[in-house]
C-alpha cells in the first residue's frame, strides 16, 4: 500500500512536473534558436526575402533565427521533411504558392498535402510579368498579342520558370484570355529562363516584377498580372488594363508543421507582421519590386483554399491532371 | 561599360587598402577551409556569412565572398587527391589522377601543381575578365537551348574516350548513370519516373552521393579487402614538383583555361561538363595519353585550371547581366541586392568603384590563395601516411558528413553506401566508372535540352544540325562516337580495361 | 564468376535482365500533357540501351574464347573484413538518426579501429572522442548544419 502511495505520489509530481515544463515552454516561445527552413536554393527569392527580414525576425522574436537549405524536388523534399517534423514551432519553413498547392495535385506521391502545411504567414508576392527584348517590334501587349495571332499557333514561344509555376500558370491564362497560343517553355529556375531571353532563344519571356527591376536594362516589359499596376512599377500597365484578365503570381510566405499549437503560430505570426512592417525591411522588398503582404494565418490559409480551386480549374484544362 | 587603366587602378587603390585586404584574406582563408571540410561546400559557405552583409560595407563584403567562392576551388581539390574524395562533379578528374599520383608517393607536387595550376587559371581569367568583360558577355548568351543540348551530348559522348577498349561496359556504365540520373520528377512535365510508388525516390537520387559512393567508399573497400597499411608506403619526397612536372604542365594549363573559361561564361553549362571536357582535350594533346589514370600530372593541371577559370568568367554575366552560372553565384547575386546594387551593364557605370575594386582584388586573391595553400601541402601529405586502419573510418565519416549535407537525407547516405558497393564491383569486373559519374550528372540537363529544343522546333531534331554552333558540337560528337565504334569492331578483343581506360 | 569472361556473360545478361526492368517501368510513366518529348521516351531509351549493351556484352565474351583473366576476389577472410566494414556504415548510419551524429561517429570510429588493428583501442577512443567533438562544436553548435544532434545534446 505504501508503495502503491509513493508511487502515486511520485505519478502526481512527474505528471505536474511536465505540465509546468509545458506551460512555461508555451509561456515562453520561443526560448532558444529557431530553424527556418528555406525549399530553394541559397540566392533565390526565397532565400533573398529571407535574409531580408533575418536581422529584423531575431529582434522580433528575440532568439537567434538560423537559415538552413533542404533544395530538392522542386521544394517537395524540404515540405514533405516539414510534416515530418516536431510541431513545437521551433522549425518552419518557407512555403511557396502555387508549388504546394499543384505539387501534390500533380504528383501521386508529393510527400505532403496542401493543407498540412500550418499557416504562420503570407508576406511577398511577385506578380508575373511579360517581358520582350529591348530591341523587340512589339512596344505592347495589343502589339505582341496581334502578332501572334498572325502566326500559326505555337510559332510564339514564351520562356519561364519551370512547368506548373505561376509563370506557367500564366501564360496558360494569357492563352486563354487573348485567345492565341504561346507554346511555353519550361527551365529551371527565375535566372536560366533570363539568357534564353536574353539571346533570344524565346519569342517572350513571362517572369516575376522583380526581373523588371533587375533587367530592366535589356528588358521591355509589356504587362503585369496584377489588379493594378505597382507603385515601385507606375509606367508598367496591368494585363486587366489592356483587356485580358490574367492575374497571377508567386506567393512565399512561412508554415509550421502540422498540428503546431494555435498560440505558437500566433507568436510566430505576430513575429513576422512586426517584421514585415518595418521600415528597413519594406524599402529593401520595394526597391527589389518584392509586393510585400501582410495575411496573418487565416487569410494565408483563405488564400491557400482560394488558389487550391482556381488550380485546379486550369490544371484540368491544361490536361496535367485528370478530370 | 567600357575598360579604361583609370577604373583598374582606382579599383586597385580600393582593393589594397587594408580593410580591404583582410577580409580578402579573410575570405581565402574561409574559402580553403570550405573546400577541405565536408559538411560545407561554396554555397552554404558563402550563404552562412550573408547576415554579415549587414555590418560590412559592400565592396568589402563582395570581395570576401567572391574569394570564399574561387578559394574554395583551390582547396575542393585537396581531398580529392589525399583521400579520394571529390567533393563535386567538376573534381572527379582530379580524383582520378590525383589520388594515382598520392599512391605514387607523389601527393606533395600533385598538390603543389593543382595550387599552381589554379594560380595561373585564376590569374588569367581575371585578365580576360578585366579586358574583355563587355565582349564576352555577348557570348554568354549565344546559347540557347539546343546549343546546350549538343554540348551535353557531345559531353556524353566523352564516354567513349573514357572507356578504352571496354566499350561496351563504358555504355553500360553510362546507362546505369542515366538512369540513376531519371529517377524522380521529370523535369518538364512533372510526371514521376523510375519511383516505383516510392515517396523518397519522387525528389530525385543526388549525384554527390553516388560520386562519394563510387570513390570514397568502394576505395575504403578495397584497402581494406587488401589489408592496406597506408594509401601511401613511398617515403613523403619533397613536395615540389619537378621541372619536368611543370614543363609538361604548362601547355595543359593554358589550354585548360581557355576551355574552361570559354565554357564558364555559359549560364546554363555545368563545371563538370567543362572539367571533363578539358580533360579530354588534354588526354588527346598529351604526349602520353596512357599515362592517364594512372596517374598524369598534366590531365591534373587541366582539370584544376579549367575549374578555376570556369569559376572566374561566372563573374562576367554576373556583373554584365545579373545572370548567376552557380548556385554559389546566386548567392553572391543575392548579396549584391542586399546592398540595392542592380547588377547589369549599369553597375559598370553606376558603381565603377566597386566592380573594379572586386575585380582588382581577385588578382590580389588569386596571389594569397597561392601563399596559402603552397605552405599547407606539407601539411597534407602527411594525412596520406596515416596508418590507413585511422584514416578508412575518418574518410567514411567525412564521406557522410558531406553526402548528407547537401540535402539533409538519410536516404542519400543509403545511396552513398549502395554505389561503394556497386563501385567496388565496378572495379573488380573491369567497369569504368567515370561514364558512370558523367552520366549521372548529365542526364538531367541533357534531357532538359533536349526537350525544350523540341518545342522551339515543333518536334523537328533538325534544329541541332541548322544551327552553327550546335552543329559544330554534334559533328564533333558522331565523329567521336564512329571513332569508337570503329576502334572497337576492329579489336574484337575481350572486354577490359586496359592502359588506356580509366579505372 | 571467376574469371571475367564468365563474370562477363553473367553480368551482362544481368544488366540486360535490369534493362527489361527499366523498360517496363518506362511504360508505367503517365502524364496527362502530350508532350514534344513524353516522360517515357528518356527512360525507354536508357533501357533499350542497358538491354541491348548487357545482351551484347553476355555474347561478345561467350563467343571470344582464349585470352581470359582470373578476376582477383578476395579470400575467405578478407571477405568476412568486407562485410564487417559494409554492416557497420550501415549501422552507424541506422544510429545516425536514433543516437545523433556525435555519438553515432563515436561508436562507429571507435568499433572500426578497434576492429582493423586491435591493440590499438586506447588511440581508437581518443581519435572518436575527437572526431564527436568537432562534429558536434563545428557543425551542430556553430554552423547549425541539420545534423541529428541526438537525444542528450539537443
Amino acid at each position: 500500500m505504501k508503495k502503491i502511495a509513493i508511487g502515486f505520489i511520485v505519478l502526481c509530481a512527474v505528471v505536474s512536473l511536465v505540465l509546468v515544463t509545458s506551460a512555461t515552454a508555451a509561456d515562453k516561445f520561443p526560448s532558444k534558436r529557431i530553424t527556418y527552413k528555406i525549399c530553394f536554393n541559397p540566392g533565390g527569392e526565397s532565400d533573398i526575402t529571407a535574409r531580408f527580414q533575418e536581422a529584423a525576425l531575431k529582434k522580433a522574436l528575440g532568439v537567434d533565427v538560423s537559415i538552413t537549405y533542404q533544395v530538392g524536388g522542386g521544394g517537395a523534399l524540404c515540405w514533405a521533411e516539414l510534416t515530418r517534423t516536431k510541431p513545437d514551432g521551433y522549425t518552419i519553413a518557407g512555403h511557396n504558392l502555387p508549388h504546394t498547392v499543384v505539387q501534390p495535385m500533380e504528383m501521386g506521391s508529393a510527400g505532403y498535402k496542401t493543407l498540412d502545411l500550418k499557416q504562420i504567414y503570407m508576406f511577398e508576392s511577385t506578380p508575373d510579368v511579360l517581358f520582350v527584348r529591348k530591341d523587340s517590334p512589339y512596344k505592347t501587349l495589343k502589339d505582341f498579342v496581334e502578332a501572334a495571332k498572325k502566326q500559326p499557333a505555337g510559332v510564339f514561344t514564351c520562356g519561364g520558370s519551370a512547368s506548373s509555376s505561376a509563370n506557367d500558370l500564366g501564360t496558360s491564362m494569357l492563352n486563354k484570355a487573348a485567345g492565341i497560343k504561346l507554346t511555353y517553355i519550361p527551365f529551371g529556375g527565375t535566372g536560366s529562363a533570363i539568357p534564353a531571353l536574353l539571346g533570344g532563344h524565346v519569342t517572350a519571356l513571362m517572369s516575376y516584377s522583380t526581373m523588371a527591376v533587375q533587367q530592366k536594362e535589356q528588358f521591355r516589359a509589356l504587362a503585369i498580372a496584377t489588379e493594378k499596376r505597382m507603385e515601385i512599377l507606375p509606367d508598367l500597365p496591368t494585363f486587366r488594363e489592356q483587356g485580358y484578365d490574367v492575374v497571377e503570381g508567386a506567393y512565399r510566405g512561412v508554415a509550421a508543421p502540422p498540428g503546431t499549437p494555435d498560440e505558437i503560430v500566433k507568436i510566430l505570426a505576430d513575429a513576422f507582421d512586426k517584421v514585415m512592417k518595418d521600415p528597413e525591411v519594406k524599402k529593401k522588398m520595394d526597391q527589389n519590386a518584392f509586393k510585400t503582404e501582410f495575411m496573418g494565418p487565416e487569410a494565408s490559409l483563405a488564400l491557400v483554399k482560394k488558389k487550391m480551386v482556381e488550380y485546379e480549374q486550369i490544371m484540368k484544362e491544361l490536361g496535367r491532371i485528370k478530370k | 561599360m567600357g575598360f579604361s587603366f583609370d577604373y583598374l587602378f582606382q579599383g586597385f587603390s580600393i582593393a589594397l587598402t587594408w580593410q580591404n585586404l583582410f577580409w580578402a584574406a579573410v575570405g581565402c582563408f574561409i574559402g580553403t577551409l570550405v573546400g577541405v571540410l565536408p559538411g560545407i561546400g561554396p554555397v552554404s559557405g558563402i550563404a552562412i556569412l550573408l547576415p554579415l552583409t549587414t555590418v560590412l560595407p559592400a565592396t568589402s563584403a563582395i570581395i570576401m565572398m567572391a574569394s570564399i567562392y574561387y578559394g574554395a576551388m583551390y582547396g575542393g581539390s585537396t581531398t580529392a587527391i589525399v583521400v579520394n574524395i571529390p567533393g563535386e562533379a567538376s573534381s572527379v578528374p582530379t580524383a582520378m589522377e590525383g589520388y594515382e599520383l598520392a599512391k605514387q608517393g607523389r601527393a606533395g607536387p600533385a598538390l603543389a601543381i593543382a595550387a599552381i595550376a589554379s594560380f595561373v587559371a585564376g590569374t588569367l581569367s581575371v585578365i580576360a575578365l578585366t579586358f574583355f568583360a563587355p565582349t564576352l558577355a555577348k557570348f554568354a548568351v549565344v546559347f540557347g537551348p539546343p546549343e546546350y543540348f549538343a554540348l551535353m551530348f557531345m559531353g556524353l559522348s566523352l564516354v567513349i574516350s573514357l572507356s578504352g577498349r571496354a566499350l561496351l561496359k563504358g555504355i553500360i556504365s553510362m546507362a546505369l548513370g542515366l538512369t540513376a540520373g531519371l529517377i524522380g520528377q521529370d523535369p518538364l512535365t512533372g510526371a514521376e519516373r523510375l519511383t516505383f510508388g516510392s515517396v523518397t525516390l519522387t525528389v530525385g537520387v543526388d549525384f554527390i552521393a553516388i560520386i562519394v559512393g563510387l570513390f570514397a567508399i568502394s576505395e575504403v573497400m578495397i584497402n581494406v579487402e587488401q589489408r592496406l597499411s597506408s594509401i601511401s608506403k613511398m617515403e613523403v619526397k619533397s613536395w615540389m614538383p619537378t621541372w619536368t612536372d611543370i614543363k609538361q604542365c604548362t601547355g595543359a594549363t593554358l589550354r585548360a583555361s581557355t576551355v574552361g573559361f570559354l565554357l564558364g561564361l555559359l549560364p546554363g553549362c555545368a563545371p563538370s561538363v567543362t572539367s571533363f571536357v578539358a580533360y579530354d582535350v588534354e588526354k588527346r594533346f598529351s604526349k602520353h595519353p596512357e599515362l592517364f589514370s594512372h596517374g598524369a600530372m598534366d590531365g591534373l593541371a587541366a582539370t584544376e585550371a579549367s575549374n578555376n577559370a570556369t569559376s572566374t568568367a561566372g563573374f562576367v554575366p554576373l556583373f554584365s547581366f545579373g545572370l548567376p552560372t552557380a548556385p554559389s553565384m546566386a548567392v553572391l547575386l543575392g548579396g549584391l541586392m542586399m546592398y540595392g546594387l542592380q547588377p547589369g551593364p549599369m553597375l559598370f557605370v553606376q558603381n565603377p568603384d566597386f566592380v573594379w575594386a572586386v575585380i582588382a582584388s581577385m588578382y590580389i586573391g588569386n596571389v594569397m590563395l597561392l601563399v596559402l595553400n603552397l605552405p599547407l601541402i606539407g601539411l597534407w601529405v602527411r594525412i596520406v601516411r596515416i596508418p590507413f586502419y585511422i584514416l578508412g573510418p575518418l574518410i567514411v565519416f567525412c564521406a557522410l558528413v558531406g553526402t548528407y549535407s547537401v540535402r539533409f537525407q538519410t536516404f542519400d547516405i543509403w545511396i552513398m553506401l549502395l554505389f561503394g558497393v556497386i563501385g567496388y564491383f565496378m572495379r573488380k569486373l573491369g567497369f569504368p566508372i567515370a561514364p558512370m559519374v558523367l552520366a549521372s550528372v548529365l542526364a538531367q540537363m541533357l534531357e532538359t535540352s533536349l526537350g525544350q529544343s523540341l518545342l522551339i522546333s515543333w518536334g523537328s531534331p533538325w534544329i541541332f544540325f541548322t544551327r552553327p554552333i550546335s552543329l559544330v558540337f554534334m559533328v564533333l560528337a558522331f565523329l567521336s562516337i564512329g571513332r569508337g565504334v570503329w576502334a572497337q569492331i576492329k579489336a574484337k578483343a575481350p572486354e577490359v580495361v586496359t592502359d588506356d581506360a580509366e579505372y | 564468376m571467376k574469371t571475367q569472361r564468365v563474370a562477363d556473360i553473367v553480368v551482362g545478361c544481368g544488366i540486360a535482365l535490369f534493362g527489361i526492368l527499366i523498360i517496363y517501368a518506362s511504360t508505367l510513366i503517365t502524364s496527362g500533357t502530350p508532350h514534344k518529348l513524353p516522360p517515357q521516351t528518356f527512360p525507354m531509351v536508357v533501357g533499350i540501351l542497358l538491354l541491348l549493351c548487357g545482351s551484347g556484352l553476355a555474347l561478345k565474351s561467350w563467343a571470344i574464347r582464349g585470352v581470359d583473366f582470373t578476376i582477383p576476389w578476395p579470400d575467405g577472410e578478407g571477405v568476412r573484413t568486407l562485410f564487417v566494414v559494409i554492416a557497420s556504415i550501415a549501422c552507424y548510419i541506422v544510429l545516425l538518426n536514433r543516437l545523433g551524429l556525435p555519438i553515432a561517429s563515436f561508436l562507429y570510429i571507435t568499433f572500426s579501429i578497434w576492429y582493423l588493428k586491435r591493440s590499438k583501442w586506447l588511440l581508437a577512443i581518443v581519435i572518436s572522442l575527437i572526431t564527436a567533438a568537432i562534429s558536434y562544436f563545428l557543425f551542430i553548435r556553430l554552423l547549425a548544419l541539420s545534423f541529428p544532434a541526438g537525444p542528450f545534446l539537443e
